[in-house]
């Protein structure tokens, strides 16, 4: 029986039911794992999660925690006490992180079961899913194994949609859940920045950094919001705001919802069966009752958005891992002198991308460059979280097809350069929501030659139960959830 | 500003301490220039610069602050296992003053 393609809640009642044990959903996972090909795994829980299950079968299941016993994957840039923990970068490799992130330490709390730390773009850098030491991740949906799930959480993404773990974790700092969600007919959640905490993430760029989640439905998202949110003194940039019922705040309806689209996003896009289908599920909602509107932030202010994100991320990354020395932890080099071993570990351990990115950040922090590179990125930030303020004071939300394309091909599809100046506004807009901290969901809209496309719904701050209403709603018009490739 | 030359690219990349190919430095080259352009179409936009940089998402107001008790600490022992070379209870790098 095939119990991980399922969905929480399913396989919560299966459990209760006593049809399956934690141990079957173990055994389940690693065999699915043994015959995986789309290279999404760092390290296997192979003995732990025997073990942790076996315990659990002994147990009675706890009929009012839907986690209970049930495997999850987690990105490997989240630190995991005694499991070993490399970003998917040739410098970590054989770290093992001496304590755990307040996610993972919920989610064992909660005694959901660890299964597997999951590949990603070297240190979360890129939305390929190819840059990690490991290489390209594939995209499940996508047989012949010649296209991106995307990145930077691609592992994550792909066991979820491999139907190998039904939620899966991973970090969104321009849109590392939300794209490769939209690729991967998953839903990809990222809450308000401060929602959930970061104590144990590796910090890529701690002003856009988010925690952020796959599942296979919107309640099952909801679900892992009130696990995972709240307070946590180890961060101090989570909020103190009260976590929310969710589960039952998100069934409340306060229609009629007003949404807005961005003209000079949704205009970029060029797929006419993209175009066509948010266009329809647009007139469903708009027959709910909704009001939805066309809203210009203008044509320049869109082209901004990526440049804007590029910039101050590759400077607060320059910045972050300065720590990356290979002295403290990480792969070490012989050598006659300490820089010359800083010098043969840097060099050696980072591949070519990230040492570009780290390049363009630190010149942008150069005393002559600042003004003009780096202050001026965070002025334009000033301008884009201004902008879309404004709209979401005034609409509920901003709806949007999550990107213009279905999974994009590897090959000559993934560019040499990480930052191009004519970079598709539509493919990389979903970075606003980091620049402004908002809380935006990806989920399943549509197909085409049986390759998935998501639409994007970003709200304003600490709005996390108005999203998950409009996002159940939306899923009710799509008819598309519990999605998994087979 | 400092602009996309070759000398400036490798000199910042030695600063990061570690080195760059040929073939790297063209696409860095590309990639540094592309930037200086995005910058200009920041320019571009009426009023750029009259506004206050924004370091965060939105305004935080931080008033936490915890009891002055020890917390959450990471023993010698766990904080070193990582590193290549211990010696007595420190981590061993090459000799700085030989």
């Amino acid at each position: 029986m095939d119990y991980l393609s399922k969905n929480i809640y399913q396989i919560h009642e299966a459990l209760i039911n006593k049809e399956v044990t934690p141990l079957d959903l173990v055994k389940e996972a690693l065999e699915k794992i043994r015959k995986d090909t789309n290279n999404a795994f760092e390290y296997i829980y192979e003995k732990e999660a025997i073990k942790i299950a076996e315990d659990l079968s002994k147990e009675e299941v706890e009929v009012d925690n839907p986690l209970w016993g049930i495997p999850f994957a987690i990105k490997d840039n989240f630190s995991t006490k005694d499991i070993p923990t490399c970003a998917s970068s040739k410098l970590l490799e054989g770290y093992i992180p001496p304590f755990d992130s307040e996610v993972y330490a919920r989610l064992l709390n909660k005694k959901a079961i660890p299964i597997a730390k999951t590949t990603l773009d070297e240190l979360a850098m890129g939305g390929t899913g190819s840059s990690g030491h490991k290489g390209k991740t594939f995209n499940p949906w996508d047989e012949t194994k010649t296209r991106m799930i995307g990145g930077s959480s691609c592992g994550s993404a792909a066991s979820c949609a491999a139907g190998i773990v039904p939620y899966s974790i991973g970090s969104d700092t321009g849109d590392s859940v939300r794209k490769p969600a939209s690729y991967s007919a998953l839903v990809g959640f990222k809450p308000t920045w401060g929602r959930i905490s970061r104590y144990g993430l590796f910090t890529f760029s701690a002003s856009l950094d988010h925690v952020a989640y796959f599942t296979r439905n919107v309640k099952d998202s909801a679900l892992l919001l009130s696990v995972l949110s709240g307070r946590d003194d180890k961060d101090t940039t989570s909020s103190s705001l009260e976590v929310e019922d969710y589960l039952s705040k998100m069934d409340e309806k306060h229609r009629p919802y007003k949404l807005a689209v961005i003209k000079d996003i949704y205009d970029d896009v060029s797929d006419k069966n993209i175009k066509d289908t948010f266009d329809k599920m647009v007139n469903q909602l708009k027959e709910k009752g909704y009001k939805i509107n066309t809203v210009s932030i203008g044509f320049d202010l869109a082209k901004i958005i990526y440049s804007t994100y590029y910039i101050i991320s590759s400077a607060e990354a320059t910045s972050n891992n300065a720590n990356l020395d290979g002295i403290k932890f990480g792969v070490n080099k012989d050598a006659d002198t300490y820089e010359e071993m800083l010098f043969k570990v840097r060099s050696e351990g980072f591949s070519d991308r990230i040492k570009r990115r780290f390049v363009i950040g630190s010149l942008s922090l150069l005393e002559e460059n600042q003004q003009e590179i780096y202050l001026r990125a965070l002025r334009a930030r000033r301008l884009i979280v201004d902008t879309f303020n404004k709209i979401l004071e005034d609409y509920d939300a901003i709806i949007l097809p999550a990107s213009p394309t279905v999974a994009p091909l590897f090959g000559d599809d993934i560019p040499k350069k990480s930052f191009n100046k004519d970079a598709s506004i539509a493919d990389n807009y979903l970075a606003f929501a980091n620049l402004g901290g908002y809380p935006s969901i990806t989920l399943p809209l549509g197909f085409e030659n049986n390759l998935p496309f998501g639409v994007n719904i970003t709200s304003h701050h600490f709005t996390e139960s108005k999203l998950l209403s409009i996002a159940k709603e939306v899923e009710e018009v799509t008819k598309l959830k519990d999605l998994v490739h087979k | 500003m400092k602009t996309a030359n070759e000398k400036t690219l490798l000199e910042a990349a030695h600063n990061l301490m570690f080195d760059i190919n040929e073939v790297e430095l063209e696409i860095l080259k590309e990639e540094y220039a592309d930037i200086l352009d995005a910058i200009e179409e920041m320019k571009s936009i009426p009023n750029i610069d009259q506004l206050r940089p924004m370091i965060f998402p939105y305004e935080i107001v931080t008033d936490y602050l915890r009891e002055d008790v020890t917390d959450n600490v990471l023993d010698k022992k766990e904080a070193l296992k990582n590193a290549s070379k211990v010696e007595d209870g420190q981590i061993v790098i090459p000799k700085v003053v030989k």
